[in-house]
C-alpha cells in the first residue's frame, strides 16, 4: 500500500512536472471571463433562442421529417422499425437469375482454390485453401489469413497464412475466431478461441508481437484506430471495442469511432447502437436478432448489414431465413434490398458483406438449396435498391461452398 | 475592465501552471486539460467578488475542475467513444514499447472511475486529508475512504499484471 503510494505520488508529480500554463492565460481568462459575464446578462433572451432552435429540429423528428435516402428502385421497401419480417421467397435461384449482369466484382475473393486479387493476375493455390474445414479472413502480406477447423483423426485445428505458392505459415494451433491483417498487411491480430487471447503476429515470420487475454472475442477488422474486436455476443451483452496493439492504452468500448468519419456502432442481441459525433446515441433496433455482419460504408453514412427475421417471428432456425439491408446513419431509416431467402441461402458467417468502391454492397447467395452441387453467384446491391449480379453461378469443392471476400483492400506486395 | 479583473489576473498568472496540472492529470490529453481548466477559470472570474482571497479562489477553482471533470466524464461516456470504467481484458505491451513506470502508472489511473482517479490525484498529488478531499468534492468522508481504499485496490490489481508480466518478459 505504501509502496504504491509512493508510486503514485511519484508518477503523478512526474507526469505533472512536464506541464506549463500557456503564455498570456491570465489575459485570455479575463477576456473569456468577460464575456461570459455578457452571455450571462442577456442570458434569457439567448436561453430562449436557443430553446426556439432546439425546438424546431425535435418537433420535425418526432413529425418524422427526416432526411431521405434518395429515390429508392421499386423493388425495394423502407422497414421501419420493429416491422414484421418478410415471407420467404420460395425459389432464391429465380431472384438471382432474374437480376441483371454486371462487372466482375472490384473486391479481393477466393474462389475454389484461385485468389482473385485485382488489379493483380488471379493465382491458383496449390495448397486446397477453401473448403468446407476453412475459414478464410481475406488477404495480408503474403497470403490469406485462414483457420482450419481440423478433421478428426486427421489434423487439428490451425490458424496462418497460406500462400499462393502453397507454403503454410503456421500461427498458432485451435481455432481462430475472427483475423484481421493491420493497415499495412505486415501483421495479424487473432482471436485464438484456446488461449483466450488476441494476440498480434508479424505475418512475415510469424513471431507474437503482443497480445491481450480476451474471452469469447472475435476479431472483426484491423483499422487506423486499431483492431476491433466484439465481446459478449454469445451472452447477450454484446459490445465493440478497439485495442491499439503496442499503446500504453487499454482497450475501449466503441460508441462513435469505428471508423475515420467518426460513425460507429455497437451491437447488442436487440438493439443497435449509433452515434455520430453530433448526435447522442440512440438505440436503433435493425429489424434483426443476429447482428454481427455490420459494415460501414467509406463515408460513414451507412451501414450495411444482413438481417435474419427475429425469433419471435419464426421459431424454427431453418424457416427464419435472412435478406440484407441498409440503415441511413443520418436519418435512422433502413431499407431492405433484397427479398427475405431462406436460411442457409446468404452467408451469415464472418466477412460475407462488403463495400465496394463503388459505394454498393456486395455479397454471396448461395444456390444450393435443394440441390446436390453447391453453386454461389455473388450479388451486388445500391442503397437505393437495385441489384446485378458481379459472379454468377460459380461451382464449388464442396457443398458448403461459398466465395469468400475479402474485408481488406488489395495489397501492393 | 473591471476592478477585480487586476486581482484575477494576477491569480491566474501566479496559479495558473499549477492548476493546469492538476487538470492534465483529471483530463483526457493537453487539449481537455485546457478546456477544463478554462471553464474552472471562467467560473471562478464570475464568481471573484464573491471569493474574499487567493486561497479561497484558488480552492474554489480546484472544486470545479474535479467536479467539471467528472461531469464531463459521465457526459462523454453516454456520446463519445467510451474509456472503459473497468477493463475486461488485460492489456500486455508490445515488446517494442518499453513502457516506463509512470507512463504504465497514468494508463492505469485512466481505468479507474473519474471519482476514484480524483480521489487519488487530490490525495497524492495535491497531499490533500480524507476530509478536505470530502470538501472539494461534496461527498461524506466515508465515501471518499471507499473512493480511495477501492481506487488503490483497483490500481494494485492492473499493475500487479503489468508487473509480472514485465518480469516475465525480462527473464
Amino acid at each position: 500500500m505504501n509502496d504504491l503510494g509512493t508510486r503514485l505520488r511519484a508518477a503523478l508529480h512526474e507526469e505533472a512536472a512536464a506541464v506549463r500554463a500557456p503564455a498570456r492565460l491570465a489575459d485570455e481568462m479575463v477576456f473569456r471571463g468577460a464575456r461570459a459575464r455578457r452571455r450571462r446578462r442577456t442570458g434569457a433572451a439567448v436561453a430562449a433562442l436557443a430553446l426556439a432552435a432546439a425546438l424546431v429540429p425535435v418537433l420535425q423528428i418526432v413529425g418524422g421529417t427526416t432526411g431521405s435516402v434518395g429515390p429508392l428502385a421499386p423493388s425495394v421497401t423502407r422497414t421501419p422499425h420493429n416491422s414484421t419480417a418478410p415471407a420467404p421467397v420460395r425459389n432464391p435461384n429465380a431472384w438471382i437469375a432474374g437480376l441483371p449482369g454486371g462487372p466482375p466484382p472490384a473486391v479481393p475473393f477466393v474462389e475454389g482454390m484461385t485468389y482473385h486479387w485485382s488489379p493483380r493476375p488471379s493465382l491458383d493455390a496449390a495448397y486446397p485453401i477453401p473448403d468446407v474445414n476453412t475459414n478464410v479472413f481475406g488477404p495480408v502480406h503474403g497470403g490469406v489469413m485462414v483457420s482450419l477447423t481440423g478433421v478428426a483423426g486427421t489434423f487439428h485445428p490451425q490458424f496462418g497464412i497460406a500462400s499462393p505458392t502453397g507454403q503454410f505459415l503456421r500461427l498458432g494451433r485451435g481455432s481462430a475466431y475472427g483475423m484481421a491483417a493491420s493497415p499495412d498487411g505486415r501483421e495479424v491480430a487473432v482471436a485464438d478461441t484456446r488461449a483466450h487471447r488476441i494476440q498480434v503476429y508479424d505475418a512475415g515470420t510469424g513471431t507474437p508481437l503482443s497480445s491481450m487475454s480476451a474471452t469469447d472475442a472475435r476479431v472483426l477488422s484491423w483499422g487506423p484506430g486499431g483492431v476491433y474486436y466484439e465481446t459478449g455476443v454469445l451472452s447477450g451483452n454484446g459490445n465493440i471495442w478497439v485495442w491499439s496493439p503496442g499503446s500504453v492504452a487499454g482497450p475501449r468500448t466503441v460508441a462513435a469511432a469505428l471508423n475515420r468519419h467518426g460513425v460507429g456502432l455497437s451491437i447488442t442481441i436487440s438493439c443497435t447502437r449509433l452515434a455520430t459525433p453530433d448526435t447522442l446515441s440512440d438505440c436503433l433496433p435493425l429489424p434483426t436478432s443476429a447482428a454481427g455482419q455490420e459494415v460501414v460504408s467509406s463515408d460513414g453514412r451507412y451501414v450495411g448489414y444482413i438481417a435474419m427475421a427475429p425469433d419471435s417471428d419464426v421459431r424454427v432456425h431453418e424457416q427464419r431465413g435472412a435478406w440484407v439491408g441498409v440503415l441511413d446513419v443520418a436519418t435512422g431509416q433502413t431499407t431492405r434490398l433484397t427479398p427475405r431467402l431462406p436460411s442457409g441461402t446468404i452467408d451469415d458467417r464472418g466477412h460475407n458483406l462488403v463495400w465496394g468502391p463503388d459505394g454498393k454492397l456486395l455479397f454471396v447467395v448461395t444456390s444450393r438449396h435443394g440441390h446436390p452441387q453447391s453453386t454461389a453467384s455473388m450479388v451486388r446491391c445500391s442503397v437505393t435498391g437495385g441489384c446485378d449480379v458481379a459472379l454468377r453461378d460459380v461451382t464449388g469443392p464442396g457443398n458448403d461452398f461459398f466465395p469468400t471476400l475479402a474485408l481488406t483492400p488489395p495489397l501492393v506486395s | 475592465m473591471r476592478a477585480h479583473d487586476g486581482e484575477y489576473a494576477e491569480f491566474v498568472s501566479a496559479r495558473g501552471t499549477a492548476l493546469l496540472r492538476t487538470a492534465h492529470l483529471l483530463a483526457r490529453g493537453p487539449a481537455d486539460a485546457e478546456d477544463l481548466l478554462q471553464t474552472a477559470l471562467v467560473k471562478t472570474y464570475l464568481s471573484w467578488p464573491k471569493l474574499r482571497d487567493v486561497a479561497a479562489a484558488e480552492a474554489y477553482t480546484r472544486r470545479v475542475l474535479v467536479n467539471t471533470s467528472v461531469s464531463w466524464w459521465r457526459l462523454r461516456r453516454n456520446r463519445d467513444e467510451q474509456p472503459a470504467a473497468f477493463l475486461p481484458d488485460q492489456h500486455v505491451a508490445h515488446p517494442a514499447a518499453a513502457l516506463g513506470e509512470r507512463a504504465v502508472m497514468i494508463a492505469a489511473l485512466w481505468q479507474l472511475s473519474p471519482q476514484q482517479r480524483a480521489v487519488l490525484v487530490l490525495r497524492f498529488y495535491e497531499d490533500q486529508s480524507e476530509a478536505q478531499i470530502a470538501e472539494t468534492l461534496g461527498l461524506a468522508p466515508g465515501t471518499v475512504k471507499s473512493h480511495s481504499s477501492r481506487g488503490l485496490a483497483r490500481l494494485r490489481e492492473l499493475l500487479g499484471d503489468h508487473d509480472e508480466l514485465t518480469t516475465e518478459e525480462q527473464r
